[in-house]
């Protein structure tokens, strides 16, 4: 039925999109994933129960065609299988707490972007937000290249230290 | 945790080395997970799921175009063995209904549905716990019983093709057309249709006798009442029966129809020209809801604190002014089936107010002194 699958993707897709983010890195080939994790489990419905909800069977999909793409040598990004475990128990913990939309449980990293300085908001925010490669970052800023890929990296990692924190996560 | 295998993407060798600046030469498999994760749920904060949904569609439909045509080559070598004399047209497999995951499929139907799903007898009354129960009909409609809702399933009955009824809760149902009814029976009167996407929400407890209301996606539905006799219910609107008056408890059980689960309390109600205006406070926080005469409701509203707005719309609002932007009011408003935010913020000393959908895209704006 189209208003299941409606429902489907208009509540689970900003999820599924995150996870498909982090297993190929790229946004257009991330797409690309998430909307084939739909249609696999639009075939499959028969399979998800009731009585369970439906984030980690969608995840399960996802680390399955990323491991079958791995197979067929396709060119995409992931980790290790045992990343891909420590990546399910996070979005578990960050689907723990009752609410319908994803953006919802989003709490720990939007606080978590409050606690950062406004230069890296800045730079994530250009990258994330606007969809800005680094040469454009670099050159809206005026800073050098360099400069640009080491700040977004280090706003990332302490971005992840801190989400980490609140959500109660060991770091693997 | 073990380290990458292949990095052939441009964003990915960045995550691992290229961000570093040189710094991390023997980026660790954690630090690579984290990373991502973190790369991962900031590019998901700008996910288009009606966009994504329009792509799925496409290719579910042309997936199933070619399957359309591998299922016409098989059955032009069907046809040949039938020239033949074999009787192979008997084999080819049945057309499988649609049925969701984890639907229940209801027994004792004439076509004698096929699913992995479980399935539950006629007559059966069915209770959701906390997670909706979604149920497969016999004729291809889909019932989905709200949490703390309970039904009990009729099947074919009179002339109806099915019936149901809603002992408590809500339901929501898409019924294919067709040429009998599916019908509704509900204490405060039969919602029936021919064919359409509509919601049945019964008021909560001792007052489910006395009204429900009707939501209608697509088509039209109409709601027998004897001997109040029948109203018709049309594509996007949402009506209350009884229509509520403008005083007494006929407000206070309309807010409660619209705002079911909440403790409504001081309602009062008045007419402002062909509508009534009903507003009441479910704890400190104002509703407000505007209902025709008929019971059309035209648009209700409650009154939200800035941390009940989503996510998506607080980003949107910190985006466009900042987060020295104060908060003043918030408030979501369902009108004409389309839910929207009206945020009031105070900025550099000027009020200003916007309006966004729940995706956090701004409608329209108005700066006020």
């Amino acid at each position: 039925m189209s208003s299941v699958l409606d429902q489907w993707v208009r509540q689970q897709y900003p999820m599924v999109l995150s996870f498909c983010t982090s297993l190929v890195g790229r946004r257009a080939e991330a797409e690309d994933l998430a909307q084939e994790v739909f249609l696999v489990a639009w075939r499959k419905r028969g399979e998800l129960r009731p009585s369970l909800p439906p984030g980690p069977w969608l995840r399960g999909i996802a680390r399955n065609l990323a491991r079958n793409a791995r197979r067929r040598a396709q060119p995409v990004a992931f980790v290790g299988d045992a990343a891909l475990e420590w990546l399910e128990g996070v979005y578990r913990r960050i689907e723990a707490p009752p609410g319908e939309q994803w953006a919802d449980r989003l709490d720990a990293l939007e606080a978590c972007l409050a606690e950062l300085d406004e230069a890296d908001r800045l730079h994530l925010s250009l990258r994330y937000d606007g969809g800005c490669s680094y040469d454009e970052i670099s050159a809206r800023l005026k800073t050098s290249l360099e400069s640009v890929k080491k700040r977004l990296y280090r706003a990332r990692r302490r971005l992840a230290d801190c989400v980490l924190g609140k959500l109660e996560v060991a770091d693997g | 945790m073990d380290e990458p295998r292949r990095l052939a993407d441009e964003e990915a060798e960045e995550l691992v080395a290229g961000e570093s600046g040189g710094e991390a030469p023997g980026v660790s498999g954690r630090e690579l997970a984290a990373s991502l994760l973190i790369h991962g749920l900031l590019a998901g904060r700008q996910a288009e799921p009606e966009k994504a949904l329009a792509a799925i569609r496409l290719r579910l439909g042309a997936r199933a175009r070619l399957k359309g045509r591998r299922r016409l080559l098989w059955a032009g070598a069907v046809a040949a063995g039938l020239i033949l004399g074999a009787a192979l047209s008997l084999l080819l497999p049945p057309r499988k209904p649609t049925i969701p995951p984890g639907a229940l499929v209801v027994s004792g139907s004439p076509e004698g549905l096929e699913a992995g799903a479980a399935r539950v007898p006629l007559g059966r009354r069915i209770s959701a716990g906390k997670a909706p129960v979604t149920l497969a009909c016999s004729d291809k409609s889909l019932v989905e019983l709200a949490p703390g809702s309970s039904l009990t399933l009729h099947g074919r009955k009179g002339g109806d093709r099915w019936r149901l009824a809603l002992d408590a809760g809500a339901v929501q149902c898409e019924v294919p057309r067709g040429e009998q009814p599916f019908r509704v029976c509900t204490r405060a009167g039969d919602v029936v249709t021919e064919g359409t996407r509509f919601g049945v929400r019964l008021a909560a407890g001792g007052d489910a006798r006395l009204g429900l209301a009707v939501s209608v996606a697509e088509g039209r539905v109409r709601v027998e009442r004897p001997p109040l006799g029948s109203v018709a219910v049309p594509a996007g609107a949402l009506r209350l029966f009884p229509a509520p008056a403008a005083s007494g408890e006929g407000a206070l059980l309309a807010l409660r129809l619209l705002f079911p689960g909440e403790a409504v309390q001081g309602v009062t109600a008045k007419l402002d020209g062909p509508v009534i205006e009903i507003e009441g406070k479910i704890g400190d926080l104002e509703v407000e809801a505007k209902v025709a005469p008929d019971g059309l409701v035209q648009s209700h509203s409650r009154e939200l604190p800035p941390a009940g707005l989503p996510a998506a719309v607080r980003a949107a609002v910190r985006a466009r002014y900042g987060p020295d932007a104060q908060w003043v009011e918030a408030e979501l408003e369902v009108r004409g089936g389309s839910t929207a935010y009206e945020v009031t913020l105070r900025v550099k000393g000027k009020e200003v107010e916007e309006r966004l959908d729940p995706d956090g895209n701004f409608i329209r704006k108005e700066d006020s002194d």
